[in-house]
């Protein structure tokens, strides 16, 4: 039932996003402080409207599709290894979030130096060398290209 | 004027500055052309930043010079592993590899260097003269119904940009697209929409930190996901006979370069049909009219010939509507309409009328990117397998490198960081899940305008749809829409038969 039921998640999760937009448009949207008679019948909410609702719609076409093909194709449980690798995504994605938040304290270059060292490690890499060589160049090597050759400004944390 | 605007061109081209930005643009793309899992949008996207600190004529030279030699560069590992760096080289992968397997590498690389370099010029011939007088010239009689059908045109191409993807997904991505489209100030009224309480959303979301979320770092959280250490461990061993292939051979088949080249324009012409697409029409259509059909996908030089001069003939064609209307043709020539609009341009007909030498400058570059494609192209078939000994637990980081210091180099701030990696992660769960990422970025870029030009027509009309019926251009476009809609939906029924038949 479990593996069946998975490869409906795609649409199943897009068809309630679209609904969940739709709900929203007159929370997000505030018509009331618009003057004057709308003329031509299509307002700021129409579009995102028509847009969520047909997001619905091709989401259970969608659906429909799967269900009509659902004989030919054969699930297969994920493995423990893909589990970890999607773990590993997952960390990445995390990893940028602290970058985001850091970089204000620690500066353009420490903070990058940090996040590559992550994610090489991340993706398996095990030499120290490269592990210490590649962040180190491309944090200096970008720092001084924006700052140096384009005249763009890199954030600057406590150190430099 | 036409002739002052190529000497102020040329002039302004031939200094050492801008050779180097050229060549530099043709390097990168050649990397990234050559490296399977990194494509030219991603490469356009990257080097964008880059183009901050450049005036807008180096910027977008050096833009045209990844696009160019990206284009190409699939074709150097198509035929040297089998293993296209490009979706367009997948032809040339049929006789290239055959070719490498007969001892015949050097000749099958030296001929698809040929027919991409004059495939490129003979797309640039076009871009230059049958673009700009024609197109803009009417795009200047345009109102707001004529632009809304016409962006609506360039909308209908969505289902097309889908790739393998069935189209229900590609129009479900289009629709999401719409949807990103529409945050911030809306023009009309005024109001506000879909902020979340952040300010920032007022401006909108910028369309290059969704690109390099959609197509860079995306790709990044696939192969963390995928976890292959390297794209090819040693290089296969195939003995190779020096290349006596030259010009002459290559001439002898001028009819099919022309035709496949024209085939390669016309389909970037038309809105989302891609390279690969190009190249499989003029694959077919060589292997039809070829006095030795049987040599196909066997390793004939025919082949080669057809399927790269269609698919650089793809680059000129897909930035002739991208200058004169505004509409992308491809993902990459969507990053190229915001590249311009960053420089203070505006794609359309005051393009040609206010910058004309500055864009007919960009058309000289472009003849002068295929002849330095033409130098590099050699050494690149030389190098090109080494750079896939790169691990990628270098490359990708270095990539994530680039993605965060672009987002950021936008806007200036962290939020486009932050849109980046929102997009990242939608585009990783879109790639996992067979969504096209392609037409949402369409969509992105054409939403403003369709939703702009719609509401005008309607404020004119009184809400009358009428209005759109009644209006020469406009007629013309709503008869395109249809005829583009259901046209490939037959051609298409026959490539996708063509494309079963050689699996």
């Amino acid at each position: 039932m479990y593996l069946n039921s998975r490869k409906y998640i795609p649409s199943i999760s897009t068809a309630l996003i679209g609904l969940a937009i739709f709900i929203l448009v007159p929370f997000q949207i505030d018509l009331s402080m618009v003057n004057g008679n709308n003329v031509s019948g299509v307002d700021a909410r129409t579009l995102p409207y028509f847009l969520s609702s047909l997001i619905v719609l091709l989401s259970v076409v969608e659906i429909i599709n799967i269900k009509r093909k659902e004989r030919v194709e054969e699930y297969k449980k994920m493995s423990k290894t893909q589990y970890m690798n999607i773990f590993r995504v997952c960390l990445t994605f995390i990893a940028i979030v602290l970058w985001i938040v850091l970089v204000p304290y620690l500066g353009f270059i420490i903070a990058m130096i940090i996040l590559l060292v992550s994610v090489m490690l991340l993706m398996g890499n095990r030499s120290w060398l490269q592990i210490i060589l590649v962040p180190l160049l491309t944090s200096f090597l970008l720092n001084y290209v924006f700052t140096t050759f384009l005249g763009r400004t890199l954030p600057t944390g406590i150190f430099f | 004027m036409l002739m002052e605007y190529l000497l102020a061109g040329l002039g302004q081209l031939f200094t050492f500055e801008n050779i180097l930005l050229m060549s530099i643009g043709v390097v990168i793309g050649l990397f990234v052309g050559a490296m399977p899992g990194l494509t030219v949008t991603l490469g356009v996207a990257l080097v964008l930043p880059f183009t901050f600190g450049l005036d807008s004529l180096s910027g977008i030279i050096l833009l045209t010079g990844v696009y160019c030699a990206g284009t190409y560069a699939g074709a150097i590992t198509a035929i040297l592993i089998n293993t296209p760096g490009t979706p367009s080289s997948v032809t040339t992968a049929w006789d290239g590899y055959p070719l490498t397997n007969q001892g015949q590498a050097s000749g099958a690389l030296r001929i698809a260097l040929y027919s991409s370099v004059i495939g490129g010029l003979i797309s640039g011939i076009f871009l230059m003269l049958f673009a700009p007088p024609q197109i803009a010239k009417i795009a200047l009689q345009f109102g707001p119904p004529e632009m809304f059908t016409l962006t609506f045109l360039g909308l209908t191409v969505i289902a097309r940009v889908s790739g393998t993807s069935p189209p229900i997904k590609g129009l479900i991505s289009a629709a999401f697209g719409l949807l990103f489209a529409s945050v911030g100030i809306d023009l009309v009224s005024g109001v506000s929409r879909f902020n979340f309480g952040m300010n920032f959303l007022n401006a909108g979301l910028n369309i290059i930190p969704a690109c390099i979320g959609l197509f860079a770092i995306a790709e990044v959280f696939y192969q963390i996901e995928r976890r292959r250490k390297i794209f090819i461990q040693d290089m296969p061993d195939h003995s190779d006979t020096p290349s006596n292939v030259s010009w002459k051979d290559l001439f002898k088949h001028k009819l099919l370069l022309l035709k496949s080249s024209i085939i390669g324009v016309g389909v970037g012409a038309i809105p989302g049909t891609g390279g690969s697409v190009a190249s499989f029409i003029a694959y077919d259509e060589a292997k039809r009219t070829s006095k030795k059909p049987e040599l196909f996908g066997k390793g004939s030089y025919e082949g080669i010939i057809a399927s790269e001069s269609s698919n650089n003939g793809i680059t000129g064609g897909s930035l002739i509507p991208t200058f004169t209307l505004g509409i992308p043709g491809t993902s990459s020539a969507a990053i190229f309409l915001g590249a311009l609009m960053i420089h203070g341009l505006t794609p359309g007909p005051d393009l040609f009328r206010f910058q004309g030498e500055l864009i007919y400058t960009v058309f000289i570059g472009f003849f002068i990117i295929n002849i330095i494609m033409l130098f590099l192209g050699f050494f690149a078939s030389k190098w090109a397998i080494n750079i896939l000994k790169i691990p990628n637990s270098i490359l990708y980081p270095v990539i994530l490198a680039f993605c965060i210091i672009g987002g950021y180099a936008i806007i200036g701030t962290l939020t486009g960081v932050g849109v980046s990696l929102f997009f990242g992660v939608i585009g990783y769960l879109m790639l996992k899940n067979g969504y096209p990422p392609a037409p949402m970025v369409i969509a992105l870029i054409l939403g403003p305008k369709v939703e702009e030009s719609l509401r005008q027509s309607l404020i004119l009309s009184s809400g009358d749809i009428s209005i759109f019926f009644t209006r020469p251009i406009s007629v013309l476009f709503i008869i395109i829409v249809v005829l583009t809609t259901v046209l490939p939906l037959i051609r298409g029924k026959k490539l996708l038969n063509f494309f079963r038949k050689r699996k």
